[in-house]
């Protein structure tokens, strides 16, 4: 490990733009089908850090940049709080950007966007369980798919974006503006967690019978929920627009533990009432425009040339914060209406299924983009996590009955009681 | 479990409408409820704190009224004495805030004690009568003591080198500015001014015959464009 490195691309503009109303966090829980022992949660957190020198980190600020440092304390195991992805100081962590917290029979991270992407924390935490389980007891063969029981390379903390910076690739890209949210946010900063739980197979099923993968299908159904929403969006003559994370190890070869997705956006002009296949025909053909290899290649060239402009770098970091964090305040979300990320499948080891229930993934929100979905699935499971830091909640009603509509036995969850 | 007829979904909850449409959910008696999915909602706590409230609006008064008082007699006795009274207060609450309470490392509140402590001499000084013993022998001696003790910290401590080695520097800084002040003659007593220098000068060169190699990679972390 390196005794510092830099904080990567997309790493960047994160603690900048942090506030108790964008914690730029993000969530990851197994749900076990047992009652969690926290004694040896703690055992195996401390185990599993050695293993993620990428995790083992504290964030520093440079004169010109932040920058991580190894981190020499142990990090910290909580139980977890009612207040999902709230903005946590992490110097009461012990310098941690992340925080492993349990509650009955789940075991949770919270991770700081610029600590790494879902993909990467995924990594850790399928880690840490498996530590979890082998110390219970269990005998549990890692199949080659734990990163414990494996050696770590130098490639897992890289920065592939840096990786890929590729000149050949340029190209200039505009936004047009979003449609946004018009709601009642919540008192000190709650977070509504709404899941919808159904079985992957039924829910491949209907996704086909569009001809679509269960990314597109889904994002369909946002966006046609989205259009029996209305009253809740501003600006009806812009279009919604649905912002989706890629992870970028799928198209580039990287075996980073950092960061390293982006995203593409898929446009709907809601006004117009198309139906549902025609709202699935218009995400399908942006999906396949923008999901090629060579436009990824360009707009990691466009993020990373920013980044490599001498004169901006020689800005002092303390009036780089200012700026930035003007610049988000004003155009920050303004070209996505929601985010709709799908982690996908969880692989894990055969032996390690029949102790875990179901995988979940939320992201939290921010009062630009108070609504949010993540995606995960595990076996059968998949689970549809809305996060929400407004009162209202129309949209994720009119997507859960849109889904009963097709045919989907659907579990609802929330974190809420009545007021 | 239970279920919403409106929207046609199963819920497990504790609720007893349906999170989505708020219409009355329907028990299912056949399958079993997991219940206590998330930890109960509870309002975050707020620190009121009574005491530091009491003496922040003393301290306002405190400094109002005794500002008042000097403006007032002003003709009689040309002094601002009231400006000790409210350096004291700045003082007073640096040490409550930073150095007690703090969050810094012991460095750094180190550093932030002593420079206060520095102005606020200085401050004294000057308003009776101008003497110079702050310049001449407090500031220097201040300086010497703080540098000392995140000396001693240090090397009691040598893990702690890449968090305390800003407070080193400003500590070694800010031996040097009692020699400068000389050379513009604005302190007259040489001997204070120039120990503290030469204790900052060797500390310089201790620094980096035994950690030249790290004093290096920290200026390059920190400074890195």
């Amino acid at each position: 490990m390196k005794k510092w490195y830099k904080l990567d691309n997309a790493a960047k503009v994160f603690p900048s733009v942090t506030s108790k109303r964008r914690s730029n966090l993000f969530r990851l829980s197994f749900n076990l089908k047992e009652e969690v022992s926290s004694e040896i949660l703690y055992k195996a957190l401390s185990y599993t850090i050695n293993r993620f020198p990428s995790m083992k980190v504290k964030l520093k600020k440079g004169i010109f940049w932040y920058y991580f440092e190894p981190n020499s304390e142990q990090p910290l195991i909580y139980e977890e709080s009612p207040y999902i992805c709230n903005k946590f100081s992490f110097k009461e962590n012990n310098g941690y950007l992340f925080k492993v917290s349990y509650f009955h029979n789940r075991i949770a991270i919270e991770v700081f966007h610029s600590l790494t992407d879902g993909a990467g924390a995924l990594e850790f935490l399928k880690a840490l369980v498996y530590n979890y389980l082998v110390m219970k007891g269990y005998n549990i063969d890692s199949e080659n798919l734990i990163l414990t029981d494996i050696e770590n390379i130098n490639e897992e903390y890289q920065d592939s974006f840096l990786k890929n910076y590729d000149k050949r690739f340029k190209s200039k890209r505009y936004e047009r503006k979003a449609l946004q949210w018009r709601g009642t946010l919540y008192q000190e900063n709650w977070l509504a967690l709404i899941t919808g739980t159904v079985s992957v197979k039924a829910l491949k099923e209907v996704a086909h019978r569009y001809n679509a993968t269960i990314t597109e299908f889904l994002a369909a159904c946002i966006i046609y929920s989205a259009g029996q929403s209305l009253n809740l969006l501003e600006n009806k003559h812009k279009p919604f627009k649905l912002f989706i994370p890629v992870d970028l190890r799928r198209i580039f070869p990287s075996r980073t533990l950092r960061n390293f997705s982006l995203y593409i956006r898929t446009a709907v002009d809601l006004e117009k009432k198309l139906s549902f296949d025609e709202i699935i025909n218009i995400v399908k053909t942006d999906m396949a425009e923008e999901l090629q290899k060579d436009k990824m290649q360009a707009r990691i060239f466009q993020n990373v040339k920013i980044e490599k402009n001498l004169l901006l770098r020689l800005v002092p970091l303390v009036i780089k914060e200012i700026v930035l964090r003007m610049g988000y305040k004003v155009w920050g979300d303004n070209a996505n209406s929601l985010s709709f990320s799908n982690i996908g499948r969880v692989i894990l080891p055969e032996a390690m299924g029949p102790y875990i229930d179901k995988v979940e993934f939320c992201n939290g929100a921010s009062y630009r983009a108070p609504i949010n979905l993540a995606v995960i699935s595990f076996e059968d499971k998949l689970v549809m996590s809305f996060s929400g830091a407004i009162v209202e909640r129309d949209i994720q009603r009119e997507f859960f009955r849109l889904l009963s509509d097709f045919g989907l036995a659907v579990l609802i969850e929330t974190n809420e009681l009545e007021v | 479990m239970k279920k919403c007829t409106e929207c046609k979904v199963l819920v497990n909850t504790e609720r007893k409408t349906c999170p989505l449409c708020f219409t009355l959910l329907r028990n299912l008696e056949a399958q079993s409820t997991q219940l206590t999915l998330y930890p109960k909602y509870r309002s975050k706590t707020v620190r009121y704190n009574i005491f530091f409230r009491i003496l922040a609006f003393l301290s306002i008064v405190t400094v109002f009224v005794s500002v008042s008082i000097n403006i007032i007699n002003y003709r009689e006795n040309r002094n601002f004495w009231s400006l000790i009274i409210v350096a004291s207060l700045i003082y007073l609450w640096i040490l409550f805030r930073s150095t007690i309470r703090g969050n810094g490392n012991i460095p750094r509140r180190l550093i932030i004690q002593m420079l206060t402590l520095s102005v606020l001499l200085y401050v004294i000084d000057r308003l009776s009568g101008y003497g110079r013993w702050s310049l001449d022998f407090v500031i220097p001696f201040l300086s010497m003591a703080s540098l000392l003790s995140i000396i001693i910290l240090l090397v009691g401590n040598t893990v702690k080198f890449q968090d305390y080695v800003s407070a080193l520097f400003a500590a070694i800084i800010f031996g040097f500015i009692p020699f400068i002040l000389w050379l513009f003659k604005i302190v007259s007593t040489l001997w204070p001014s120039l120990s503290a220098a030469s204790l900052s000068f060797s500390t310089i060169i201790g620094m980096f015959i035994f950690a030249g190699g790290h004093i290096k990679e920290e200026l390059k972390k920190r400074f890195h464009i």
